[in-house]
């Protein structure tokens, strides 16, 4: 099938790299940054893993277990630092938190010069920012598999004389594994393919290190090799998930049952129960919204009339076109492969070669953007020279929007694929059948029954893709034609120079339009847990 | 007259299967006729209904053909596709589209038709499924047994020569399936449709079917009307699948034999041993201190009941009466067959084969 072959393509040739170790470059590595690289990385999974699972399924669980003024509010807004991309909130955070902020100097201002915090610029300081932003993750699909859960598991849990306590940590936790598993995998997945919040933080991890290599050093092979390390890193935090998950998928018996009637709260635990989230949510997202909009504010104010505007507008349009790209793109591919892997005949099974083929057309998204990006260039540097020597003339296919599409193409099919899928379902075998035995052919059946029905599928799929885009960083980044600015790409460049005040306007920008997805994607997981878990895996 | 429907040789064995699932089914409808295909789960009736309707393909063979009318739709070099058969065809879970009214479901057959002409066909349709009321509903708002008629109606729209039924009361209760049964004989006998119908339901089988066709590993072991199936069953399989059945060794000395009954008339002369079928409802049983029979247990269904008889040598019987005599477990009774009897040749206990 076509588009498992284009997504694995780029990755092939860098598995391809382990054929050819190079023992030097590794010699090299390992002597120099490649142990910390390691540790780094493994440190930074295991606390954003912890953090993000704990965060995730507490919060998940007091919102679906129990009521108290505001909940409903509450479930909602806690989603919204999904919409914060890890590169601008670890700036805000640097910005706000670290020595010469102003947090650190009210407190100087308070207790005196000799108040010292640990320094922020700092491994830990990395997985706070990177576990404020994407504890949503595991916080929707926890939030989705306890809503799942029916009420008469926890009366029989109750009748069978557990407590509340016991009933979270026998029956609902239990029961719901799959799903934490799959929402800490996807917080990882990110987590792996950032390079810009570790390098505020000044921590060398491999997806930095791959950076560093390839544009900094300009040695690319040994950007490869390592490149290739972590891809293999990342395909093991997929093992790990589906292991975990190991035939642990647990079904309700008929349909949802009576839903959970949640436990009011009363006294110092509705205070609780209101004022942590409020705090969290202050900190992970009103907080650095509000210092982004202050800034843009001013650096609207004081931007000489017409420059910002002009700089603005331009890469507004370029970032706009390019995610729409992807989108359409994403969505045509995503289409053709749902459809051809729906199950339909007598023998649905017999397409399992088929379902095997579109999961792993769908692994891109576990692979760092970074590794990726630089998976694409190699493809379209060796294409570009079996070209040559073809027709003797050159085509420049590496740094055009073609590569940037084809790598969007391998990172996001899995977003537009999974909800294409989910929607497609509705489309019964039989359904389809008796539309043909009504005289429809298959085009027709194609445009008045799948594709009407898949609708909000189809509008999900472009509206996560679009976003996802928009706020992507490193495939851009490596990517793009020569010129090409786009607003992530600016926000970075301005940011990583400490220009704060003007990588604001764009970071808002990118911040606001990442909101309505956001609140999709709760919407989504509201209909249901599996395709929600399903939306990126 | 053409008939509506001719199959001859048709087979088709899947990929993952070794055994074939249909194996060279031979059947014609005539207009107007319903064809009821009747067999146990896995017999391979459904998958016969998909090569006719053209939604699986046949295996190839040069004796192998289906025509639809006077119009081949498969043979030697022809398959023509599901949208071009003009076959109309109601599924077990109706396969409703939900996303469009009751009414553009019936009409969506109706494509490439005049516009008003559409629109008063649809309109014909649902009213003769009674349903008028309901075309601007959308089928979730639909009870089940409405849902039904809607998918009826949908498939007669288009006024196809052949409409295949797959199991299209499994999905009802009990109670609702026996009235939909008799207005869906009127319904389809009004449209004048040549009809298959898939059951695995003998009760819906006999009460609906002109002719019904049994199935059994693939292969149609008989056809004929009802009562021909019911009383003269090509095997004791066919026997079994149609009711409750007693097999009884005998002793044929031709147009009679002697069985531990004693001598009873045989429907068709025979010779030597054989295996007499008696109904349960062929039994005449009553109270009688000196039968030879004794009575193990009762099933009172109140319009009849059922009765396990153990003879005296051991055999057991099943004997249906009427729900008015009381019986009670460890009577004794006599009993008698009634009426001249069928019988398989050969001497094996057809019990083993039927299961």
């Amino acid at each position: 099938m076509i588009p498992a072959a284009l997504v694995l393509l780029p990755l092939i040739g860098l598995v391809a790299a382990w054929l050819r170790l190079d023992g030097e470059i590794w010699l090299h590595l390992w002597n120099t940054l490649l142990p910390e690289m390691l540790l780094n990385t493994m440190l930074l999974m295991l606390g954003v893993g912890a953090t993000t699972l704990v965060l995730g399924t507490g919060l998940a669980w007091l919102v679906t277990t129990y009521s108290f003024p505001g909940a409903r509010l509450i479930e909602w807004l806690l989603v919204l630092p999904i919409a914060i991309p890890g590169y601008i909130l670890g700036y805000v955070f640097m910005s706000l938190f670290d020595y010469a902020g102003p947090f650190q100097t009210q407190l100087r201002a308070w207790f005196g010069s000799h108040v010292e915090l640990p320094e922020f610029r700092s491994l830990p300081g990395a997985v706070l920012v990177l576990s404020l932003a994407l504890y949503p993750y595991v916080y929707l699909l926890a939030r989705a598999a306890f809503r799942e859960q029916s009420a008469a598991q926890r009366d029989a849990a109750r009748a069978a004389g557990l407590s509340d306590r016991a009933i979270f940590w026998r029956v609902a936790l239990p029961l719901a594994r799959p799903s934490l598993a799959a929402g800490v995998a996807l917080a990882l997945m990110e987590a792996l393919t950032d390079f810009a919040v570790v390098r505020y933080f000044n921590t060398v991890t491999l997806s930095e290190g791959v950076v560093r290599l390839w544009v900094i050093q300009m040695d690319r092979d040994a950007a490869v090799q390592l490149a290739s390390l972590l891809m293999l890193i990342a395909l093991a935090v997929v093992l790990v998930e589906r292991r975990l998950r190991h035939r642990a998928r647990y079904y309700q018996l008929g349909n949802q049952s009576r839903p959970i009637a949640p436990t009011r709260l009363s006294g110092w635990r509705m205070v609780a129960a209101l004022v942590g989230p409020s705090v969290l949510l202050l900190v992970a997202f009103g907080l650095p919204v509000a210092q982004l909009a202050q800034w843009a504010l001013v650096e609207v104010a004081h931007a000489e009339p017409g420059t910002l505007d002009a700089v603005f507008g331009q890469y507004l349009f370029n970032t706009v076109a390019l995610s729409l790209g992807a989108a359409l793109l994403v969505l045509v591919v995503a289409l053709g492969m749902a459809y051809a892997v729906r199950p339909h005949g007598a023998h649905a099974a017999t397409n399992g070669g088929m379902r095997f083929l579109a999961r792993l057309a769908t692994l891109g998204y576990a692979i760092p953007g970074a590794v990726v990006a630089l998976g694409v260039l190699l493809l379209l540097a060796s294409l570009n020279e079996t070209v040559l020597a073809w027709t003797g003339g050159a085509v420049l296919l590496s740094a055009s929007i073609f590569g940037l599409m084809y790598a969007y193409l391998v990172r996001f099919l899995a977003i537009g694929f999974s909800s294409v899928e989910a929607s497609l379902e509705k489309v019964t075998p039989n359904m389809e059948m008796a539309a043909r035995s009504l005289g429809a052919p298959p085009s027709r059946v194609l445009a008045r029954i799948h594709l009407p029905l898949a609708r909000t599928g189809v509008l999900a799929a472009l509206l996560l893709v679009f976003v996802d885009t928009l706020k992507e960083l490193p495939v851009t980044m490596f990517l793009r034609p020569f010129g090409m600015e786009t607003l992530s790409v600016w926000t970075y460049m301005l940011s990583s120079e400490s220009a704060w005040q003007a990588a604001a306007v764009p970071a808002l920008t990118i911040v606001l339009a990442s909101v309505p997805p956001a609140l999709l994607l709760i919407h989504l997981s509201r209909i249901s847990a599996q395709s929600a878990e399903g939306t990126y895996l | 007259m053409t008939p509506a429907l001719r199959v001859r040789n048709v087979s088709k064995r899947f990929e993952t299967q070794e055994a074939y699932a249909v194996y060279r089914a031979s059947l014609d409808i005539e207009p107007g006729q319903i064809v009821v295909l009747l067999g146990p789960s896995g017999c391979g009736k459904t998958t016969l209904l998909r090569l006719i309707n053209g939604l699986e393909d046949p295996e190839r063979d040069s004796e192998a053909y289906i025509a639809i009318g006077d119009r081949l739709v498969f043979g030697p070099g022809v398959n023509v596709p599901p949208e071009r058969r003009r076959v109309g065809m109601v599924f077990q879970d109706y396969a409703l589209f939900p996303h469009m009214t009751v009414a553009a479901n019936v009409a969506f057959g109706l494509h490439g038709m005049d516009k008003a002409e559409a629109l008063a066909r649809t309109a014909a349709v649902l009213e003769q499924v009674q349903l008028g009321d309901f075309a601007q509903r959308y089928p979730y708002e639909l009870s089940g047994g409405q849902q039904q008629r809607v998918a009826l109606a949908r498939a007669l729209a288009p006024q196809p020569q052949l409409l295949l039924l797959d199991e299209p009361f499994s999905n009802l209760d009990h109670g609702l399936r026996v009235t939909l049964r008799e207005e869906m004989r009127q319904v389809l006998k009004r449209s004048g449709v040549a009809v298959l119908f898939v059951t695995h339901d003998r009760e819906e089988a006999l009460s609906l079917a002109d002719v019904i066709a049994l199935m059994h590993h693939g292969r149609i072991v008989q056809t004929g009307t009802p009562r021909d199936l019911y009383t003269h069953p090509a095997s004791p399989f066919v026997a079994r699948f149609l009711g409750e059945a007693n097999f009884l060794p005998a002793q044929a000395h031709g147009d009679y034999a002697d069985c531990i009954l004693g001598r009873v008339p045989l429907d068709a002369p025979a010779q030597g041993c054989i295996q007499l079928l008696i109904r349960p409802e062929a039994l005449e049983v009553s109270e009688d201190p000196n039968g030879q029979a004794r009575v193990e247990h009762v099933l009172y269904f109140g319009h009849d009941q059922l009765l396990s008889l153990c003879l005296d040598g051991g055999e057991r019987l099943l004997a249906r009466t009427n729900g008015m005599p009381t019986f009670s477990a460890g009577a004794r009774v006599s009993v008698r067959p009634q009426g001249p009897v069928w019988a398989f040749a050969g001497q094996s206990d057809p019990a083993a084969e039927a299961s």
